[in-house]
């Protein structure tokens, strides 16, 4: 591999559980200094006090573009600069059309999309001005797949990889853009999922069993393929990269 | 190579083909630094041999055209005798000839097909069977191209035979999982002979180079150890990916 974390400066959104904190643990393991974002301010304070002094924590719903603007700010200060953003807030629950209304669709389309672009944007143009960087944003098997219940979730992610798309396009040299699209990961955002359905323990059943690899992915492999895009591939820009046990190639 | 560990490096047992140049030469210095022992095929003896004595006792060099099925089986068999079963697949041999359609004759046209697009499927089809008669775990990664997700004038076998390689990629994965994990690595332009081979046909060179680096969103061609940096990656370390087709093309497709 060309390059790695080491001395690296990663700002991390969703950083208070699955994929957002797996990275966070791996990169300050490897000798980065993230800026960790996320709405729990708890949690995030214990998962920085943690990982010690590579670490700053900054209470951020992505939702809210303002709060973006100051966290993103503040971290750039923190840490002298960021060099690499992931963006891994998301959120989605199965919701049935009946039942979604336009605040469940918003709060979706806010968090995953809107906030995605908020981070990318704040970041970007400072990136684009400054020393260049990397973009990784988080898409989903529901990038290109749809699913029942899913909608304001595929809506989402089909979304963040035409964003993801159009920011390579005009960041390009200096900044690139990916987008990692996991299928099912072990998360607590999975967890909450599948217990959503009435017959949990059949549901994760047939879940495992849809997926060719036979099972789901653990954080920490998702995690791999952002640091490879962040780190390993200096020519990928507008890439989608698929990590989904094959569910999304037939 | 599956339940999501990787295989660790002294057990890599890899074939890469197209090795004596560019693309593929460049992943079997890579998986030969990382401890796999490599059986290296190409047609060109002399690259090859070169590259082999270079590389020391892990590499084991075997000319092989991978357009010859029966070519093909034998050379997997012979890997397997030299290197142990074989456990990873790099499908790397290809050409470009680029031709208008007045010139592109049934030989050229079969030609093309014939290395890029059976040219994958022989050496698939030969480690796949070994790996499920062995009930083994493995991972293959095939070359396509930013030519396997759009068109260009002059490339209409290129192009027909690296969309051809994505298909070939998905069918087997889905065929060969969980065991074995198939997935396609697209580059864009990458500075090798077969390109410099390109950029020779053109009126003017250097011009051509020149427009070439300009074309991508990243404004320049690419390495060729940056792909095979990639290759490898997907090869070994991207544990849940399968069917999957990622490209590495400094943003030329996602525009």
């Amino acid at each position: 591999m060309t390059d790695g974390p080491a001395g690296r400066r990663i700002l991390i959104t969703g950083a208070s559980s699955g994929v957002g904190m797996s990275a966070a643990r791996r990169f300050v393991r490897e000798g980065a200094e993230v800026a960790l974002l996320a709405r729990r301010e708890g949690v995030l304070r214990e998962l920085s006090d943690e990982l010690g002094e590579g670490a700053v924590a900054f209470g951020t719903d992505v939702a809210d573009p303002n709060a973006v603007a100051v966290s993103v700010a503040a971290a750039w200060e923190a840490l002298g600069g960021l060099d690499v953003v992931v963006n891994a807030a998301g959120v989605g629950l199965p919701t049935p059309l009946e039942k979604l209304d336009a605040g469940g669709w918003q709060e979706v389309i806010d968090t995953n999309l809107s906030g995605t672009f908020f981070v990318a944007r704040e970041v970007g143009l400072r990136m684009v001005a400054g020393e260049g960087g990397s973009i990784v944003n988080i898409g989903s098997e529901l990038s290109s797949i749809g699913a029942a219940m899913y909608a304001p979730y595929c809506a989402s992610k089909f979304g963040v990889v035409g964003l993801t798309k159009a920011l390579a396009a005009e960041l390009a040299p200096k900044v690139r853009v990916n987008v990692v699209c996991p299928g099912p990961i072990d998360t607590p955002m999975m967890d909450a999922e599948i217990e959503w359905y009435p017959d949990p323990e059949a549901t994760r059943r047939e879940a495992t069993e849809r997926v060719p690899l036979k099972r789901f992915a653990a954080p920490e492999e998702v995690v791999e393929a952002i640091d490879f895009l962040a780190f390993g591939a200096p020519f990928a820009t507008g890439a989608i990269l698929p990590l989904d046990g094959g569910t999304t190639m037939v | 190579m599956s339940e999501g560990e990787r295989t660790a490096a002294e057990e890599l047992r890899v074939v890469v083909t197209g090795a004596s140049s560019g693309i593929g030469r460049g992943v079997a210095e890579r998986l030969v630094a990382r401890g796999a022992r490599v059986a290296l095929w190409a047609r060109r003896e002399p690259e090859l041999r070169d590259l082999s004595a270079g590389l020391g006792e892990a590499a084991v060099p075997l000319p092989c055209d991978v357009s010859d099925a029966e070519a093909v089986d034998a050379a997997a068999a012979e890997s397997e005798a030299r290197i142990g079963l074989v456990n990873g697949l790099v499908n790397a041999a290809g050409i470009a000839d680029p031709r208008p359609l007045a010139e592109l004759d049934a030989e050229a046209w079969h030609r093309t097909i014939g290395i890029n697009l059976s040219g994958s499927f022989y050496p698939c089809r030969a480690i796949a069977r070994r790996l499920r008669d062995e009930d083994a775990t493995g991972s293959i990664v095939n070359v396509g191209s930013e030519l396997s997700a759009m068109g260009l004038r002059s490339y209409s076998a290129y192009c027909a035979s690296k969309f051809g390689v994505v298909g070939l990629t998905k069918a087997l994965a889905a065929e060969l999982a969980p065991r074995i994990r198939v997935n396609a690595l697209c580059p864009g332009p990458v500075d090798t002979p077969m390109l410099a081979g390109e950029f020779a046909l053109a009126e003017d060179p250097v011009q051509a180079r020149a427009d070439e680096n300009q074309r991508p969103p990243m404004q320049r061609i690419a390495q060729p150890g940056e792909i095979a940096d990639a290759i490898v990656w997907l090869l070994v370390d991207a544990t849940f990916a399968t069917g999957a087709v990622v490209p590495v093309d400094g943003g030329t497709t996602a525009i």
